[in-house]
């Protein structure tokens, strides 16, 4: 019978730490304590289960996704048919089934998330060419804007990770918020570059204003207001 | 032969609480609880087998398999035979459903230890528990050739299927217009790190009963309601020496699901699911709550609460929600959907942990000396990390924690608020 010294309990025969506090168990059976542990080696086969179901839907897309090129090579190939639709549907179907792939996970996260970045990017990008546009939207607008929602999908998700065990009431509002912000800035400051030929914003600084009065005052009820400024206030405020 | 053919139904549509568990069962709240049996010896599998095999046919409802309906589950009966197997995963893992074969419980057997794992759809732990005792009995009459003579809770294997076995006791003993009881509010929730899914820690502390007895008769209350009150004042402990602003610690209140067996209150035989959950809480706005005080607290409550009167307003509750036209027209797909949200925004948010007795085990006395020690865990959940059931068998109290974190802080203020007492645990994990 082994005992943890800390906790006063008693624990199994092989136990080498307390289950309760993990204070080492002084080994009272000098080593040859018998192997006969309650519970075998537990195996955890969720990744497992979870992976096939995967598997088996990634699959199916697949199939379906290979099947469409085929048939629009064909087409392509043999009937002299409307051909830049056929190169827009193929281009969807490419494109979909990127942003498939990265969306069911089988990356890391950040690289899931980069890769659907450049999916939207290639695409735009390819649409342009395709439809030989006389006005460069590609580089003036699509690629812009892209690169502004990554980048602010970005901020939220580093700001989501270090809050995220915090009130979900105060900080996912907030998060969401400077989200809006930055994109609108983004955008506002995008069109006028465009249209103005410099950087000249106005909407968006009203939503960036009222944006951070909101985030203010949640995180104000948040962290309430500190004794110091509160005395300070009342002070000015004469109340 | 005609009157047994009556009884085997096709279908099973699934009782009230049933409903409830198939829509929000996942990976990681799996809805299966665990019950440990062990034995003096080391199992014979393929005894236990033949064990499973001879009862089986006394448990028409238990030998289904679930299917999806278009609005919901329901059971099906199925000829296969449910096989016993060598645990080698995780405790309580999620059950594979609509494969036909599967069964709403898996019987499994390691060393001297024999474990059921069921569904809580199928059936709560007293039902379960009638199930392993049947079990029990049967594996030692082929073993041994022991035939006792008083069963107990267990079922007789040559009797007829009762159909109130297996009836739905919320819609037998629903009133209408019984006013909804007050809604629950937001409780404290274990800030612990949760374990990777399809993990599942198993926390065991064995005491005497007879000590705890004694101290649970000098305040004046029951078992159940001194341990909860020593878990309820852990969780005070624990809050208490968080590094969090007083003001913050005065903002929480503990509540502890208990389930109530509502077969000691209604005339119900049934094995499926019959129970009800209260929700004693201590409220730290208040104060901090000394060991008497919080006993008081529970005691008033359970004198409150634990009647037929208020309990009606939980079934009724309860049923009307699942007749609801609205709900009933939902696709299913689209209730297991919201489901689960539902679920944690208005059920597990009322409660901190859990503590369920299921109050003392018998076997019968001729197999005494062979049956060592009874166990039954709770069914994992990921808003409550840390769960906790009590059976007590012959003169051990098993205190048994189901938990989805590793952190072991809570057990340890608990266990050692027990030893402090003067009463000797012994704990047994499978944490390694």
């Amino acid at each position: 019978m082994a005992y943890c010294p800390k906790c006063g309990i008693e624990v199994e025969d092989d136990a080498r730490n307390c289950p309760l506090c993990d204070f080492p168990i002084p080994d009272v059976n000098e080593g040859n304590f018998s192997q006969d542990s309650k519970y075998p080696q537990a195996i955890n086969t969720y990744d497992e289960d979870h992976l096939g179901k995967k598997n088996k839907a990634f699959f199916s897309l697949t199939i379906i996704a290979l099947s469409v090129m085929v048939i629009i090579g064909v087409i392509y190939l043999v009937y002299p048919w409307n051909h830049v639709l056929l190169k827009y549907i193929a281009l969807a179907d490419l494109g979909i089934f990127a942003i498939v792939f990265f969306a069911m996970g089988y990356l890391r996260p950040n690289y899931n998330f980069l890769g659907a970045y450049v999916t939207v990017v290639i695409t735009c990008l390819s649409v342009y060419l395709i439809s030989g546009s006389q006005t460069n939207w590609f580089l003036s607008y699509a690629f812009p804007i892209a690169t502004l929602v990554y980048l602010d999908v970005s901020l939220f998700r580093f700001i989501f990770k270090h809050t995220r065990h915090k009130s979900q009431f105060i900080f996912i509002p907030s998060n969401l918020i400077l989200f809006v912000i930055v994109l609108a800035i983004g955008i506002d400051g995008i069109v006028s570059l465009n249209v103005l030929g410099s950087l000249h914003l106005t909407w968006s600084l009203i939503v960036a204003v009222s944006g951070i009065c909101i985030i203010v005052l949640l995180q104000t009820i948040y962290h309430r207001i500190p004794e110091k400024t509160r005395r300070m206030l009342k002070k000015k405020m004469h109340v | 032969m005609m009157e047994e053919k009556n009884h085997k139904k096709k279908f099973y549509s699934l009782d009230n609480a049933g409903v409830l568990y198939t829509a929000i069962a996942s990976s990681r709240m799996t809805t299966v609880y665990r019950m440990t049996v062990e034995l003096s010896e080391a199992v014979e599998p393929v005894t236990l087998q033949k064990a499973l095999e001879q009862i089986i046919h006394r448990f028409p409802y238990f030998q289904v398999t679930l299917k999806r309906g278009f609005f919901w589950y329901y059971y099906e009966h199925t000829e296969a035979i449910p096989k016993v197997e060598e645990e080698t995963y995780y405790p309580c893992k999620t059950m594979r459903q609509r494969q036909g074969k599967t069964f709403p419980f898996r019987v499994l057997y390691y060393k001297k230890y024999i474990h059921v794992e069921f569904n809580h759809s199928i059936c709560d732990g007293s039902g379960g528990l009638a199930f392993l005792q049947t079990l029990i009995i049967e594996y030692f009459k082929l073993l041994k050739g022991i035939v006792p003579k008083d069963l107990g809770n267990a079922m007789d294997i040559d009797a007829e299927v009762d159909p109130g076995e297996f009836e739905d006791s919320f819609k037998v003993y629903y009133e209408e217009n019984v006013p909804p009881p007050p809604s629950s509010k937001k409780v404290f929730h274990f800030p612990f790190e949760l374990l990777d899914k399809g993990e599942y820690l198993l926390l065991t502390g064995f005491v005497p009963v007879a000590p705890l007895l004694v101290l649970a008769k000098n305040h004046g209350c029951t078992l159940t309601q001194f341990i909860l009150a020593l878990y309820f004042e852990s969780i005070q402990e624990y809050i208490m020496e968080l590094p969090i602003s007083e003001h913050k610690k005065h903002r929480q209140r503990i509540a502890i699901n208990v389930p109530v067996d509502l077969r000691r209150m209604f005339p119900s035989i049934t094995l499926r699911n019959f129970f009800i959950s209260l929700n004693p809480e201590i409220d730290l706005a208040l104060g901090y709550y000394n060991q008497a005080e919080i006993i008081e607290q529970i005691k008033g409550y359970m004198g409150l609460y634990m009647n037929r009167k208020h309990i009606n307003r939980y079934i009724s509750r309860n049923v009307r929600n699942e007749q609801l036209i609205f709900l009933r027209i939902i696709p299913l797909w689209v209730k297991k959907l919201f489901m689960p949200v539902v679920y944690k925004r208005y059920g597990e948010r009322g409660y901190t942990s859990g503590l369920s007795n299921l109050g003392v085990v018998t076997v019968p006395e001729e197999l005494r000396p062979y049956v060592k020690s009874f166990e039954v865990f709770p069914s994992p959940s990921a808003e409550s990390r840390l769960k906790l059931v009590t059976v007590s068998y012959g003169n051990c109290l098993a205190l048994c924690f189901g938990k989805t974190t590793a952190e072991t802080v809570i057990e340890k203020i608990f266990f050692r608020k027990i030893r402090q007492l003067g009463i000797p645990v012994k704990i047994e994990t499978n944490k390694r």
